[in-house]
């Protein structure tokens, strides 16, 4: 049974469509390519899944159970975790107050339950906290955390929003160009342990990337858009050496 | 009848001032809270032009267009520009914007103490009936100044080659500036139209209302009424909206005050504000931002579904 | 020697509720990022609530005439009257006051938290300018409203509140700030425990950054309605608390220049820092109290607080200027794991689980 499934998805802004009758599935345990020339509606496509846009019309399944239309909050919870294009930190806390935010917490994020359930949360903050550390060293942004995330670099903040998405064992984590401006040395090292986190934990990835020559061998299946439109789908390699896919990408 | 006179040239009033108030939006996409003290400026400029020089209020219209000009022209120079050149937000361009009403309203309640101990008359609550002015050529003067402002502004905007560069600098900065338009004169020069039309709104507000420092304040939020039910992106958007707003205020507590409901005719300013805050609440773009072909079809589509 | 305590007492009164409202605000605007350009209203609610209901309830209680406090046209003479005689006969029920001065501060905050739910349908809505306008426009219609229809506050002549604090006779000045005191120091310490806790971080990064905070499981709509809810009961309870202060309740003083007095509090003290909005409200509050005492030596042809509004304006201006972040700036938040960090043996290859 797939992870997620995309049925018949079409999405309009204007007079442009942007979405034209995807339908996409994403298998638990593997990491799924997401290809095409820019415009071509990927990051729409993520966008519809973790809540950001409401189709106009199609499904959207999640372990078994009809999301679509789901605010991002609930997809969170349900599971589903993205990270954008362009790093979105919370740019006046420092980065292990950006994990933590990430953090699934029992109570403590309501004015009520701040004040009356002091002590339940402070224990559960002392959990967190020991995640969060685990989870940067991982990153090797173990250094950086009591700065704010203001004085990141580029390449940092990108790591940043991937060790927050990992604060809340997502089964499925949607990635939008997370190789984008990372110097290859560490781009390989991100991929790598991405395949790690498939392999030894189980989590899927939906993953939007254009450096397909380090990310490609990791992958599981890819799909190729063009125009709003799927117009290849199958191993990694196939999908690429597609005449078609190679034509969009000319500019066709 | 005289009721529907009267509207029209309180009409007339918030027209002018709440053209500039859009001008301005424009320009750097912040309510400017201090506009209503503008036409304050105005309309002190007009008082002490009748009382110090002997002219009647009328004559002083260009002086009220030059004080109240430089005074918005001032704000922009010495408040927005800066702030906006170090990269501020809406929001602290809204407290600076509140800051700049507070201190005109401050200065010009001095003004008006200083001004009333040293010449030994009355300079708060003034009207301009006794200086010279009549209520009946108040509401043809302000009529005609206020179609003849519309027009040349219309005209200044649309057909002449500065006017049209001015409007693309405030509509467009970006792709102004890529054409070579000076887009920081541009801000500027409509900053002092602004401020210049509320100027010349103030001059006829004490011919109707006792006027004093507080007055032009109580005016700004029907003026964003006008300017957010014409639309705060289109300058003559404010034309339609300034006259529904006038009119609908004077003549809606008209109507209000009699049987069968009695309402005291202090309830007046809710009417304007009411319409403010239901508008922004379904329609927060204004008449031209309403999509009325989306509305329609879901209208129709709700009736076809009950059907 | 007794107007130095008197000035100190007036101060301390002012401040604590001015406190109040900085500490709402900055829970707003300095960690949630909701410009509350309409904090008058929700301290007006407080307040009108108060002098609708506290004379009529101990008016009612020695057995006053029923019409004198039900008749508006009558409550409208005598309830000057009617507030002396409920503070002569509360002063031989301590209890009963104290009573009714907690029922008050309830009653406050709950219509200020009302008012905060029904100002969180535009503010979940509208862009920060539009919001801004709107709250403004809705705190002048309640102001409007109150100053008309007489059966709230008496209209443009106001209600006189009894004095709760009149049992403890010579000391009731003293008691009754010190209640005050007591009550503002409480929000501080309430205020501080929320904003440190994963509540005041997830309300911070719905400032920093919206749309991850939505992404990452935080629910920003809920995250808005119960922040303005919080914020605007805490500003009803001054708002309660200013009308017992002042035994009076005149509608037409909550005009929006109160909520810039707030604002700039806020700004310039340090939004997102509870320190800085404290030390903002006691600027300002000490200056505008030294002003109100010594205001008949100052010789000036104007109302000496005018030049203060001005001074104020500049000020807040130049800093936004020069020190946008304020005197005190923003501080990451507080870390109660702090043995976790400083064992730094441990991470290594092991997976995030």
């Amino acid at each position: 049974m797939s992870l997620l499934i995309t049925d018949g998805l079409f999405k309009r802004f204007g007079g442009v469509i942007a979405l034209d009758n995807v339908s996409i599935r994403v298998e638990p345990s593997s990491i799924t390519l997401l290809v095409g020339p820019n415009g071509s509606g990927k990051s729409t496509l993520i966008n519809v899944i973790s809540g950001f846009y409401k189709p106009d019309s199609g499904r959207v399944f999640f372990n078994n159970c009809e999301v679509t239309g789901w605010p991002p909050h609930k997809l969170y919870s349900a599971g589903i975790a993205r990270t954008f294009q362009l790093p979105a930190p919370f740019a006046k806390m420092t980065v292990l107050e950006n994990l933590l935010v990430a953090a699934k917490w029992s109570t403590g994020e309501s004015p009520l339950t701040a004040l009356l359930h002091r002590r339940r949360w402070l224990e559960e903050e002392a959990e967190h906290v020991e995640r969060a550390f685990r989870i940067l060293e991982l990153l090797s942004l173990r250094h950086m955390w009591d700065r704010r995330a203001s004085e990141l670099s580029g390449g940092q903040l990108k790591l940043l929003e991937l060790g927050r998405v990992l604060m809340s064992s997502p089964k499925l984590i949607l990635l939008d160009e997370p190789l984008a401006g990372i110097n290859p040395r560490l781009a390989e090292a991100i991929v790598k342990h991405i395949s790690s986190l498939r392999d030894e934990l189980g989590v899927a990835f939906l993953i939007v990337e254009h450096r397909l020559d380090v990310i490609a061998d990791y992958a599981d299946y890819a799909y190729a858009m063009f125009r709003g439109r799927v117009i290849e789908e199958g191993t990694p390699k196939q999908v690429l050496k597609s005449p078609q896919v190679l034509k969009a990408y000319l500019g066709g | 009848m005289n009721v529907v006179l009267d509207a029209l040239a309180f009409s007339n009033i918030i027209v002018l001032s709440s053209i500039g108030l859009t001008l301005t939006y424009i320009t750097l996409k912040v309510p400017n809270f201090a506009h209503g003290d503008l036409v304050t400026i105005g309309a002190y400029t007009a008082l002490a032009a009748a009382r110090l020089l002997g002219i009647t209020p009328y004559a002083a219209i260009p002086l009220a267009f030059i004080a109240s000009g430089m005074a918005a022209l001032a704000s922009y120079y010495l408040v927005y520009r800066p702030l906006d050149r170090r990269g501020a937000g809406i929001v602290t361009l809204m407290i600076a914007s509140m800051s700049t009403e507070v201190i005109l309203r401050a200065s010009l309640h001095i003004f008006a103490d200083v001004m009333t101990t040293s010449t030994k008359s009355y300079w708060r609550g003034f009207l301009f009936r006794e200086e010279g002015g009549q209520l009946t050529s108040y509401i043809v003067v302000s009529t005609i100044t206020a179609i003849l402002i519309i027009i040349s502004l219309y005209l200044f905007l649309h057909r002449t080659k500065y006017g049209v560069a001015l409007r693309a600098a405030v509509e467009n900065p970006s792709l102004a500036s890529a054409i070579g338009i000076d887009v920081d004169k541009a801000r500027a020069v409509s900053w002092l139209i602004a401020g210049g039309l509320a100027g010349v709104a103030g001059v006829f507000m004490p011919f109707r209302t006792p006027t004093d420092p507080e007055t032009g304040w109580a005016l700004l939020l029907r003026m964003f009424a006008a300017s957010v039910l014409g639309g705060l992106d289109a300058v003559f958007g404010a034309v339609i909206g300034g006259y529904v707003i006038g009119l609908s205020e004077v003549l809606g507590i008209y109507l209000l005050s009699g049987p069968p409901l009695n309402l005291s005719t202090a309830y007046r300013p809710a009417i304007p504000f009411a319409i403010l805050v239901i508008l922004l609440l379904i329609a927060p773009r204004g008449l031209s931002g309403v999509e009325w072909r989306r509305l329609l079809s879901r209208m129709s589509r709700g009736v076809v579904r009950s059907g | 020697m007794a107007e130095l305590f008197s000035f100190l007492l007036g101060l301390a009164a002012f401040y604590s509720i001015y406190q109040m409202l900085a500490l709402s605000l900055n829970l707003e605007y300095g960690y949630g990022g909701l410009p509350n350009f309409g904090k008058v209203m929700f301290f007006a609610g407080g307040a009108f609530v108060t002098g609708a209901l506290l004379t009529r309830l101990v008016a009612l209680s020695p057995g006053a005439p029923p019409d004198m406090v039900w008749d508006v046209s009558k409550f409208k003479i005598y309830n000057t009257l009617l507030a002396t005689r409920g503070s002569g006969y509360l002063a031989t029920n301590p209890l009963l006051a104290l009573t009714l001065f907690a029922l008050m501060l309830i009653l406050g905050a709950g219509v200020g938290a009302l008012l905060g739910i029904l100002a969180s349908y535009p503010a979940v809505r509208l862009r920060e300018d539009y919001l801004g306008v709107t709250l403004i426009v809705s705190g002048e219609l309640l102001r409007i409203v109150a100053r008309n229809y007489e059966p709230l506050v008496c209209g443009t002549l106001g209600v006189s509140v009894p004095n709760l604090f009149a049992w403890a006779g010579t000391y009731s000045e003293l008691i009754k700030v010190g209640s005050m005191v007591a009550v503002s120091t409480a929000t501080v310490l309430l205020i501080n425990i929320m904003v440190n806790s994963p509540y005041g971080r997830a309300l911070r990064a719905m400032r920093d950054q919206e749309a991850a905070a939505a992404s990452l499981g935080k629910d920003v709509v809920l995250l808005k309605i119960k922040t303005l809810a919080v914020g605007s009961a805490i500003a009803g309870a001054a708002g309660s608390m200013y009308a017992m202060y002042l035994g009076a309740v005149v509608a037409d003083e909550f005009t929006p220049l109160k909520t810039f007095i707030v604002w700039l509090m806020v700004v310039m003290g340090g939004a997102g820092n509870n320190a800085g909005a404290c030390l903002g409200a006691l600027t300002y509050i000490g200056i505008d109290r030294a002003l109100t005492l010594f205001k008949h030596l100052i010789p000036l042809p104007f109302d000496v607080n005018y030049l203060y509004y001005t001074v104020m304006g500049v000020a807040l201006i130049l800093l936004l200027m020069y020190r946008p972040e304020g005197i005190l700036p923003e501080r990451p938040g507080r870390l109660y794991a702090t043995t976790e960090i400083s064992s730094d043996s441990r991470g290594g290859q092991a997976a995030p689980h």
